[in-house]
């Protein structure tokens, strides 16, 4: 599955479990639920209130990027417990809702429902793990003697084209006879070379940026490699 | 109208439009050297050969240095090496001009644009191509065109993943050298080559199998596949050992170079071009040696270019008619 697709079911899992829910907890103030209410509204009201909530942290999961390939088997993990516990619920709700049962049953869920918070935690936190240190890296001496590499190159390669050679001397050959007529194979291909127009369109979208902005922009880099290192400016 | 120029180390291309078509010119890259007579030369002027006369020396170029090489087991002369002008060769620029020159015509109006390609720094040889690409721009501007230089990756992405937003992996796998471009919105984040292309396999296979490179090229072009079992020891069998080498080294070197950026969350397409791309067979053993990398980005699709050969070209063609088309500056 692509990405956007990825995105897109996880988001759909999440609203899911929120409107599963909202249902559930809609359902039990509509009815008035109480320990005294039928069975079949508080296995409804519950497995409904019991599945909302298992799904819409799965979507959470999900929605959270993460490289490690073994938070989705956590996930799935997560969410088989928590199915266990609700479908167990249900089956033995009201005739087998007695110790040990409940005991069993409630861990069951409440394991899955800790997996999957804990799963969830762990993501972020690794995921601000990453950024932080690809930030570190971002402003390491390395990166700056790159950075700089980088532009004195450009500064470079642009300063050069306004250099004028004289032309490469040719005046020694005498061209044979084909030499005149003879530009190489030839082919004709039918294209209409589309890509023209979709390649201004992306240009177009690029942001225009004034000189000044760039100006600015030089100056807080300069002042930023200064206090880090005054060696390279000096 | 404007033009498209893939300088590379075997071949020339040059791509313009003509009403609703696009017109290649392909030459070899390459010349060789006889001595001069005049029954040589009334017999290459009967074959309607194409050469040069410089003193007592005939300079047979482009294709027809190749035909005759193999007739006398004799071998061509490279203007360029490593996708770059040949430092052993001190003919080399003015070859490069006559054929540029030839293939490239002139310009239907002072300052036509050109588009011209340039591979990129290679990772694994001590090389800068900075020398090359000046050189090459001041010849074409010299013969009156506006020329622009491109990376020969990045012309793959435009000649080929238009339809993708030209997001994605340009891969040119020539003769001298294999570029690679990985591009976002048509704007390059990173760009390498790697010394190592069609005729680093010839070379490797001429010397396993005692034959000249010139033969292992013809070999190489004409009936070789890589989906065809070989005998051990044969030509062919030696031909998919090091095509399967280079792959690998291809695909390990992009690997590498990809942990080193922070490419944007998208899906990136593989495209793929080049004259050493033409075996049966190529990208699906390159799809395997891909699929087994494990990439740390997503690679939705790997297509090989609708003309290999003619695909860098196209893209710089792409780029100069958009330039042309243009009012605002880049």
């Amino acid at each position: 599955m692509n990405i956007r697709a990825k995105y897109y079911f996880a988001s759909l899992t999440f609203l899911a479990g929120i409107i599963l829910s909202i249902i559930g907890i809609g359902y039990a103030t509509f009815i008035h639920l109480s320990r005294i209410s039928n069975p079949f509204d508080i296995r409804l009201t519950y497995g409904l209130i019991g599945v909302g909530l298992f799904v819409t942290l799965a979507g959470l999961n999900a929605m959270i990027r993460g490289r490690l390939n073994v938070s989705s088997y956590i996930t799935a993990l997560g969410v088989t417990l928590a199915s266990i516990g609700v479908v167990a619920f249900l089956l033995s709700y009201p005739e087998n809702w007695k110790y040990p049962n409940v005991t069993y049953i409630v861990a069951t869920y409440a394991c899955g429902i800790c997996v999957l918070v804990g799963n969830a935690f762990a993501k972020v936190i690794l995921n601000l793990i990453e950024e932080k240190s690809k930030v570190k890296e971002e402003i390491s001496e390395e990166e700056i003697e790159k950075v700089i590499d980088e532009s004195l190159k450009r500064v470079v390669e642009f300063s050069e084209t306004t250099l004028r050679f004289r032309d490469v001397s040719t005046e020694g050959f005498k061209p044979g006879k084909a030499f005149m007529f003879d530009r190489g194979k030839t082919i004709k291909v039918r294209d209409e070379v589309s890509e023209v127009e979709e390649l201004k369109r992306i240009r177009g979208e690029r942001v225009e940026i004034r000189d000044e902005e760039v100006e600015d922009a030089t100056k807080l880099l300069k002042e930023t490699i200064k206090k880090k290192e005054g060696k390279f400016w000096r | 109208m404007a033009k498209g120029l893939d300088v590379g180390t075997m071949n020339i291309v040059c791509a313009e439009k003509e009403a609703d078509t696009i017109v290649f010119t392909q030459q070899r890259n390459a010349f060789l050297e006889l001595d001069a007579s005049e029954l040589t030369k009334s017999m290459l002027d009967a074959a309607r050969v194409l050469y040069v006369q410089k003193d007592d020396k005939f300079y047979i170029l482009g294709d027809d240095a190749f035909k005759f090489a193999n007739v006398f087991k004799r071998p061509v002369r490279r203007p360029m090496k490593h996708g770059i002008i040949s430092p052993e060769e001190k003919e080399s620029i003015p070859i490069i001009k006559l054929l540029i020159e030839r293939i490239l015509g002139a310009p239907s109006k002072y300052n036509e644009i050109l588009y011209m390609s340039s591979p990129a720094d290679p990772i694994d040889l001590n090389v800068n191509v900075l020398y090359h690409k000046k050189t090459m721009e001041a010849l074409t501007k010299r013969l009156g065109y506006e020329t622009y230089v491109i990376d020969e990756g990045l012309a793959v992405v435009y000649s080929e993943l238009s339809k993708y937003g030209f997001t994605g992996i340009g891969i040119s796998i020539g003769a001298g050298l294999t570029n690679v471009t990985v591009a976002y919105m048509a704007t390059p984040v990173v760009s390498f080559s790697i010394a190592k292309g069609g005729d680093w396999i010839d070379e490797q296979v001429a010397i396993a199998t005692g034959l000249t490179k010139e033969r292992v090229t013809a070999i190489k072009e004409r009936e070789f596949s890589l989906e065809q079992e070989f005998e051990l020891g044969s030509v062919e069998g030696a031909l998919s050992i090091y095509y399967d080498a280079l792959i690998t080294y291809i695909v390990q070197n992009l690997k590498r170079k990809l942990a080193e950026v922070t490419p944007p969350e998208a899906e990136f397409p593989i495209a793929i071009a080049g004259g050493s791309t033409k075996p049966k067979g190529f990208l699906e053993l390159f799809e395997r040696r891909l699929t087994e990398a494990k990439l740390p980005i997503d690679i939705s699709k790997i297509k090989m270019a609708q003309e290999p050969l003619y695909s860098v070209a196209r893209g710089c063609l792409i780029a100069a008619l958009t330039r042309e088309g243009s009012e605002v500056p880049e």
